[in-house]
This record gives structure tokens, sequence and C-alpha cells, in this order.
């Protein structure tokens, strides 16, 4: 028996095997020139997305990968709107008919082809996202050797593979290794517990809510081997509780247009990003004092990207976050970054969740706002007098208010510019004193 | 209120102390996670998870989570006591 390639829930992959699954497909006519043209794939079957897109990506065709939870008529609307050739729909790739859309496109760029992605963007718009797969060689290269203490760990990618994050840093960088990564697509927690069980050296790539859930099942004297992190920081005591429950812990920052661009494997206060990957140049503030906007430049094709986040390097040269340029609170000219305030009021006895965000003020240009939820009934103005020993004067909310729930994205984010819009939709600014 | 079916009153619970971006008004026996009550993956994962937690009910570990997986009545039938007598509910 071949080594696997890959794992899909308890069931192996080999090579063999994902010749099989893929078997036939040369043979069709929508694969004949594969090269440049654009696949829309929405299978329900992992390991038949996983073995086709192992297959596509060396002939050079071009994929747009699905959510495979999408319903068909949104998943074709993704394909037209992306210019897609073909789409690929259905449960395994055996009983697919790939389905001839309009465009048949053949762009320079295409050239090797490309990953398709969506970025959800921070203005609701989703904007397509294609990147070359030379391109994402080479940050498969840079992020294998960068990141090495990842080496003789097993990602175990327990969020959609569909998507770059899932896709490139757990199943492909762990291929790169010569590792066969094990992805879980049975979101059931017990199950996901006892495969991180059977691969005690494991990497878990899963997203921080997963995360955090995982850790409130795990048996109290059990602990994790070591975890990656993504997106928006977590805040401070998020952070330490992580860090208790697993050996290491390890943050990467990254966007859709440069894939990862920093990682650090041992995040020891939130908001550190690490050092940056080798075949980027990242520009930012030169102290927490004076950040900047972080500006990424491929360095093999000069692309610039603007983060739109607010950071800074440290004196060992380490990225720091601080804050989405958007959330950034202007007080009188002076920065106010919202983690900052939130981690300091979820220090105070019993709050569980704490969300700061702006509203306009007529003297200050902006204000700080705090939302939160408590497991009882707190004093705001006792807390708001607790707050001020441990905050900036400028960094004390104007209005603090306690809430039943904070709501969320569909994708489980604070949306911090929503929480600002719907107050100042709410009329309540008269509350404001 | 269903006072009928402990596990069914235990979800609806879950649901509404955890889960603010829930449909509860459209709660029942038959009402659709994702579609009806506007329950997405990691809502389910959290549901789950509180249920274990606060309520002392489980889905075994070889349980598939899926989109056969689709109602309250299918939660319900994968629910299984996690034998800790000092459950409440």
């Amino acid at each position: 028996m071949t080594a696997p390639l890959f794992y899909v829930d308890n069931t192996p992959y080999s090579q063999a095997d994902c010749d099989h699954i893929v078997r036939g497909l040369a043979e069709r006519p929508e694969f004949q020139s594969p090269a440049g043209c654009r696949f829309a794939v929405c299978l329900q079957d992992t390991a038949h997305w996983l073995a086709l897109c192992l297959w596509l990506k060396p002939l050079g065709a071009s994929v747009l990968p699905i959510h495979p939870g999408t319903p068909y008529p949104a998943a074709r609307a993704l394909a037209e709107d992306t210019g897609c050739s073909y789409l690929l729909f259905g449960e395994q790739l055996q009983e697919v008919t790939p389905e001839t859309l309009g465009g048949v496109t053949r762009t320079a760029s295409a050239e090797g082809g490309e990953l398709i992605q969506l970025s959800s963007g921070t203005t609701g718009k989703a904007k397509t996202i294609a990147r070359p797969w030379r391109d994402i060689d080479r940050e498969l290269a840079a992020y294998v050797a960068h990141f090495t203490e990842a080496r003789a760990l097993t990602p175990v990618v327990a969020c959609p593979v569909t998507h770059s994050y899932g896709l490139i840093c757990g199943v492909l960088a762990a291929r790169e290794r010569g590792i066969a990564p094990h992805v879980v697509t049975n979101l059931n927690p017990r199950f996901i517990i006892a495969r991180l069980r059977a691969v005690p050296e494991h990497l878990l790539y899963a997203s921080p809510t997963l995360i955090s859930l995982l850790m409130r099942m795990l048996p109290e004297q059990e602990m994790l081997h070591a975890v990656m992190l993504s997106g928006a920081p977590l805040p401070a005591p998020v952070l330490t509780q992580l860090r208790d429950r697993c050996l290491r812990l390890c943050q990467q920052y990254g966007c859709s247009e440069a894939g990862c661009v920093a990682v650090s494997a041992d995040v020891t206060e939130p908001g550190l990003l690490g050092y940056p990957l080798p075949h980027l140049s990242v520009q930012a503030g030169a102290s927490a004092g004076q950040p900047d906007e972080i500006l990424i430049t491929v360095k093999a094709t000069g692309q610039r990207i603007h983060s739109k986040d607010l950071g800074y390097f440290d004196h060992r040269g380490q990225l720091h976050f601080l804050a989405r340029t958007d959330d950034t609170i202007n007080v009188a000219g002076i920065n106010v970054y919202p983690g900052a305030v939130e981690d300091v009021f979820l220090g105070y006895p019993g709050i569980r969740e704490a969300v700061a965000f702006k509203q306009p003020d007529a003297f200050a240009g902006e204000r700080v706002c705090l939302r939160f939820v408590a497991d009882s009934d707190i004093d705001t103005d006792q807390l708001r007098q607790w707050s001020r020993d441990r905050l900036s004067p400028h960094q004390v909310p104007s209005l603090i208010e306690q809430v039943e729930s904070i709501s969320r994205l569909p994708n489980g984010k604070v949306s911090r510019r929503l929480l600002s819009e719907s107050l100042a939709d709410m009329g309540q600014r008269e509350v404001l004193a | 209120m269903n006072r009928t079916n402990p596990t069914r009153s235990a979800i609806e619970t879950v649901i509404r102390n955890h889960l603010p971006d829930a449909r509860l008004s459209v709660f029942s026996a038959k009402a659709r996670l994702n579609a009806d009550l506007a329950i997405d993956s990691i809502m389910l994962l959290q549901l789950i998870v509180h249920l274990e937690l606060e309520h002392g009910l489980h889905v075994p570990e070889e349980a598939l989570l899926t989109h056969q997986l689709e109602t309250v009545e299918d939660l319900e039938a994968l629910l299984v006591a996690t034998g800790n007598p000092e459950v409440s509910l």
C-alpha cells in the first residue's frame, strides 16, 4: 500500500486513490486544454475536491473552490460572476457532468493557472482575487522554510479546505513537507478531539471560535499539542487561557491577496504576528507609539498590497497588529485601538465579552463606546470609575452599555463598524453624556 | 415550551441563552436548523458544546454532523445522556 497523501476524517487517500477519483477526466472534452480555463468546483465530498485540485494544479488550470455547503443557484452565480468556463457541482466527481458557462477567457496572468478566491472584504461586497499558482508555490516554499517549528508536526485541518487558509497553509504546506495532513469535515467536537488524540503531534488549523469551543470540551488534565490562530488577534484573557491548554500556540497573519504574510510560533501577547515570510517585503510602523499601515510587497512580482491594518515592528523585527485602520478610534487626534480598551474591560470580574467601537463626536472628532456582556448586572458607573484607573483618559469610553449579547457577522466576527452604525441609527446619541 | 420532551427543551434553552442570532421564534421539532433557525455550522457547534457542558447531553464521537442532520428532531435523535448525575435542566 502506498503512503497516504492526505486523510479526510478517518480515511486515508493515497496517490492511487486520487488517480481513481479523477479517472476518466482527462478524456472529457472540458479537460482537453485545461490551462487557462477557470473551473468552479463545488463538491460535497472533500476528498474528491482535494484529489481534483491536486490533479488540476500541475496542469495549469484555474480553480474557484466553492464551499460545499453552498446551494446550486448560489454556486452557479459565483461561478458566472468570476468568469468561470465550467462548473462542477455535486456530491462526488464521477457523478458530476461539468456544466459549460459563458466565460472562456484566457488572460496572460492566468498562465500557469490561478487559485480564485472570494474575499468578503470590509464593505460586505465580495471581491474576486485570482492568485497565480506560481505565487502560491512561492508562498508555500517560504512558509515551509520559515515555519521550522511545524516540520515535525502533522496538520489537522478543521476549517474549510476550499478557503486559502485551510487549503494552502493546512493541506498544501503539509504536502510540501511530505506530511499527510488530516482534514476534518465532521465538526462533531468529540470527533475532532478524538482525531487530535489519534495524531499526538498535531498542529491544529481551525477558526478561533472552534478552538475555544474545543478547549471547553477537552478534559481538564488534557492538553492540545500545537494550535494555529489566524484572523484578528484574540483578546488577552482568551489568549492566556489558550496558552494554558496547549504546548505551542502559533499565530499567522495574512490576507487573500498575499496569502500568509507572517507567522509567530509562540504567541506571547495579543497582536504579535511574528516575523514576515522571506518572499515578502513588509513595511509598518517603527514602534508601538508610531504605528503605520502594514504594507506588503511581493518581492518576485513587485505587487504591493495595502492591508488596511495598523501595525509596527518591535526591536527584534517581529510584526505586531494594533487594529484595522477602519476600527481605530481617533479621539482628539490620539489613536485609540479597540483591542487595548477591550482587554482592560475583560479583566473586570464577570465580564465575558467586550467590544469597543467609535461614535462621531462634535468636539473630539470621535469617541470610544463600549458594549459588554456579563454574568450578572454590573453598575456601569462603578465600572467606568474602575476603568479610569487602568486606561488613559482618551481611552475611557464615554458610553458603556451592558447588553444581553453582541451580534456577530455570519463568519463569527464582531463588526465594530456595524455596531457604530447601529448605535447612530438608533438615535441614542443623547445617551452620550 | 415543550414540557414533555426534556431534550427538546434543553436545545431551546441553549439557543435562547447562547445563540442570540438564531431565529428562535420558529422553534419546533420540525424546524430546520439552518434554513429556519439560521444556525450555521459554528453555531451548531456552540449548541452542541453547551448541551454537553450544561445539560449533560452529548453527540457520540462517531456521529456525523452532515447535511443529513437537518431538523431539531434529527439533533434530538443524535443526543445521548453523558451519564453525569449532577446535570440540571
